[in-house]
């Protein structure tokens, strides 16, 4: 078997990306919620709070295993720091802070949680799959496909 | 002409408007922290958003640092430029 050529590799490398960005696109459309819909009207300010808040979303969804591995760099350089004296008394002061709690509700709410919870080796989090599946099957399934697949007489 | 390639990389790099940013959200997570009077009763134990923040302040500072430690002539273009603007990622490269 012929090995193919660092150049068709590349190739190769780039389709699959376009297709996974493809991909992520059709999924946005399948299921509106991940893609909120923007105030009609909206201020500058709310504009451009509303495009940073979903690029943010779709890094995160559009790059699950890229995401956890830098949420999993990050919380372990975040640990490191808080062993020193100066990041210790800062971890405690955020944890108290009730500006850190509303933005720790901004996070979630943007993630909606995908990066927390088990990865398996493949590095996508389990929280990813479960809930496209939610939004999926939320937004409700086609019962006329799944009704074509079900043997006749079976419940 | 391309005289300086250094001041040009600095105009267009993204990887030094990276490092800018970092150290932006660095120092908006020590405004959170610098916050007086809005704790949270009881307070909270630190979880992996803190962690996650902790982070930030820590890469930020470390960026911050390494800009402290430019060359002496970054110093002098610093004291040649009466009102520097040491947020744009050029003043940051040089």
């Amino acid at each position: 078997m012929s090995v193919p050529s660092a150049e068709a590799l590349l190739g190769l490398l780039v389709e699959l990306d376009r297709i996974r960005a493809l991909a992520v696109e059709l999924l946005e459309r399948s299921a509106p919620r991940l893609l909120p819909v923007p105030a009609a009207d909206p201020q500058d300010d709310a504009r451009t709070a509303y495009q940073l808040l979903v690029g943010a979303r779709r890094a995160v969804i559009g790059h699950p295993a890229a995401a956890r591995g830098l949420h999993d760099l990050l919380i372990a350089e975040g640990r490191r720091y808080a062993e020193t004296a100066a990041g210790a008394q800062l971890r405690d002061t955020l944890a108290r802070s009730e500006a850190v709690d509303h933005l720790r509700r901004i996070w979630e709410t943007v993630s909606l949680n995908v990066l927390d919870g088990p990865t398996p080796p493949s590095g996508v989090p389990d929280a990813w799959a479960e809930l496209l599946a939610d939004a999926i099957t939320g937004r409700g399934l086609d019962d006329a496909v799944l009704a074509r697949l079900r043997p006749e007489g079976f419940a | 002409m391309l005289i300086d390639p250094r001041d040009a990389f600095a105009e267009q790099g993204s990887f030094v408007n990276a490092l800018v940013g970092l150290v932006g959200l660095a120092r908006m997570v020590r405004a959170l922290a610098d916050q007086d009077g809005h704790s949270t009763p009881g307070g909270g134990q630190p979880d992996e958003f803190v962690h996650l923040l902790l982070a930030v302040v820590s890469l930020g500072d470390a960026v911050d640092r390494l800009a402290r430690a430019a060359p002496a002539r970054a110093a002098e273009v610093d004291a040649a430029q009466p009102t520097p603007a040491p947020s744009t990622s050029g003043a940051w490269l040089r």
